[in-house]
């Protein structure tokens, strides 16, 4: 009693983390529509008279080697870094989401052959196999969203169709059933809904994940496309000043951490709030 | 029970030697064996029997909801159409528009996520050609029909919102919202207290008198069977082991089983105050040995008993129309007053 009693009180909480997570998450978001608003400078502007400055008054993140504000750049990345975490991400959740649905729901041969299709793309390292697309399609943002949403359906894809097998035994799944339903309209319109909880939770976590791995890719010269402003891209473009201009690379470091940790504190807090346990 | 005695109306169900059987280590084993019923119009049928003995199968049978893995043989007639039979659009117009089903867990019966008003205006129209309003109206007259107070505002509201017993009228409402004739209740009060379930009781009654249901009634409760069942079978390892009125099979019981179930309720302890409980354990379905299932738990038994398979029909010497035991002693039974 006293177990479920208190995951009925933490039903509906908003808790700290929720409330933290979601503030980070908003403000990136309106940053990252509105940069215009909070630039202070054009961030692709060259000015040959500040070089590589370090934080100061006129640049409160200091400049670039073509002087370029880094501030400035920081802040109209977040519209393209946003961007990635949700394109990244939503064509894996929706075709993930519908094909573990259906697999969950009428298992048999289709099941079996999906799962399957699964343990083959699970064997190889995630990063190797995204790697390895992007390098077979050519480097660009659109070849990663392509390379993503090829390997990353089977996050969701597992997750659904664990939670619909869970689902359908459920009373009120034979209960709509009874009432002579059509299996799809069960399914989607009964089943799914109460099964999307662990789905919203982890795709938040899986943001996070995107805005990490296209840093990475835009590191490495996959991803986002120099002079194009993307966080991964300004900490490649600091490497090489390091020494003398750290600032090139930190604060874009600190960005892609805010944004991680927000959408990350989020996801948990959402657990919290959906009164779920977290499923592993 | 074919050889009914009064004039009774036509059964609008029958089941006929419906067996339900899992595949086991040597071949399969059945869990249900040969029940055969009768259910008539505006009738309740008690379906009663411990954990184990196949009753919820069996309702879960005639609606065609058991999962692949189990077989079920015999005939399911519904209106002279055999249900078992039925491709998947029958079913579903049989589904929620003439039969309807009743659960035992009102928490976990209703979907969650969607409010009452939706779950009932689904099935409106799944079932009806009524347009919106009229569902609306429908919807608002179903509540009122199962004693939900200030049923515009409920249909708003989403089940967890809503206490057991209002739960319960709920899923009675969603039900009954299609003008089902045949109701399968598989123990719908045993999760609700006390004064709740002779609530739920009371409307299931009012209900099939003003609306003509049949019903059959899943439970292990004998005291719910006396208040509300028109007639009772007993199950016992899957099979039923006696049937008739309920007044007949509750007051001059026919089998040993039932005679055991009577003597084990709690208003019938003995002087010491413990309650009389039967020896043993069901047998396993997959090691059943010859004869009568009941025979080693049973005092009365004798060494027939364990050789021969009792069927279940009229006992020599009982004056009850459609009383039947599937007892090879029973007409002994009889001799010895045949009460608990």
């Amino acid at each position: 009693m006293s177990a479920v009693a208190a995951i009925a009180r933490r039903r509906g909480r908003i808790s700290l983390p929720l409330l933290i997570g979601a503030g980070i998450v908003l403000i990136w978001i309106v940053v990252g529509l509105f940069p215009g608003l909070f630039a202070p400078y054009d961030p692709d502007a060259f000015d040959y008279d500040a070089l590589l400055q370090a934080p100061g008054l006129a640049h409160p993140f200091g400049t670039d080697s073509f002087g370029r504000d880094i501030l400035s750049r920081v802040i109209w990345a977040a519209r393209l870094d946003i961007q990635i975490a949700v394109f990244s991400t939503i064509f894996a959740l929706g075709f993930g989401t519908v094909l573990g649905a259906l697999c969950g729901f009428y298992g048999g041969w289709f099941d079996a052959i999906v799962s399957r299709v699964i343990d083959v793309v699970v064997i190889f390292p995630f990063l190797v196999l995204i790697i390895a697309i992007i390098a077979f399609l050519g480097p660009g943002l659109f070849n990663m969203y392509v390379a993503l949403a090829a390997i990353n359906w089977v996050s969701y894809c597992k997750l659904m169709r664990g939670e619909i097998r869970l689902q359908k035994q459920l009373d009120y799944a034979a209960a709509a059933q009874v009432l002579g339903y059509r299996d799809l309209r069960i399914l989607f319109r009964h089943l799914v809904p109460n099964a999307m909880t662990p789905i919203v939770v982890f795709w938040m976590t899986d943001m996070a994940l995107a805005v990490l791995l296209g840093s990475s890719l835009g590191y490495l010269g996959l991803g986002a496309q120099p002079p194009e402003a993307e966080w991964g891209v300004l900490i490649a473009d600091g490497k090489n000043y390091i020494e003398t201009a750290w600032w090139m690379s930190v604060w874009p470091g600190v960005a892609i951490i805010t944004l991680g940790f927000g959408l990350s504190l989020l996801g948990d807090g959402l657990v919290v709030y959906f009164g779920k346990k977290e499923r592993s | 029970m074919e050889r009914e005695r009064h004039e009774t109306p036509p059964a609008v169900l029958s089941l006929r030697d419906l067996t339900v059987s899992l595949p086991g280590g040597a071949g399969r084993f059945d869990i249900v064996r040969g029940v055969s019923l009768d259910l008539r119009r505006g009738e309740i049928l008690g379906l009663v029997g411990e954990s184990g003995s196949g009753k919820s199968l069996t309702l879960k049978a005639i609606m065609r909801l058991l999962p692949g893995a189990m077989q079920t043989r015999g005939s399911v007639i519904w209106k002279g159409q055999d249900v078992l039979a039925a491709d998947a659009g029958t079913l579903r117009r049989l589904r929620g528009a003439e039969m309807s089903m009743i659960f035992q867990e009102p928490m976990t019966a209703l979907n969650p996520v969607l409010s009452i008003g939706r779950q009932i205006d689904e099935s409106l129209k799944a079932h009806t050609a009524l347009d919106r309003r009229a569902r609306h109206r429908r919807a608002v007259e179903l509540l009122d029909l199962v004693g939900i107070p200030s049923a515009e505002r409920r249909l708003r509201d989403y089940p967890f919102r809503f206490s057991g017993g209002m739960r319960q009228r709920a899923m009675i409402a969603i039900a009954l919202a299609c003008d089902p004739q045949l109701v399968l209740a598989d123990e719908p009060t045993t999760a609700l207290d006390v004064t709740i379930q002779d609530q739920i009781l009371q409307l299931l009654l009012r209900l099939r008198d003003e609306l003509g249901l049949s019903v059959i009634f899943v439970t292990h409760d004998l005291g719910v069977v006396s208040e509300i069942c028109d007639r009772t079978a007993i199950m016992y390892a899957g099979e039923i082991v006696e049937t008739g009125a309920t007044r007949t099979v509750l007051s001059a019981p026919l089998h040993p089983y039932t005679q055991g179930l009577l003597r084990s309720m709690p208003g019938a302890a003995s002087a010491d105050g413990r309650l009389n409980a039967i020896p043993g354990q069901p047998p396993q379905p997959a090691a059943r040995a010859p004869g009568c299932a009941f025979a080693p738990r049973c005092a009365m038994a004798g060494p027939a008993c364990s050789v021969t398979d009792p069927v279940l029909g009229p006992v020599l010497g009982s004056v009850r129309a459609g009383h039947a035991s599937a007892c090879l002693r029973a007409t002994d039974l009889i001799a010895e007053g045949g009460q608990p």
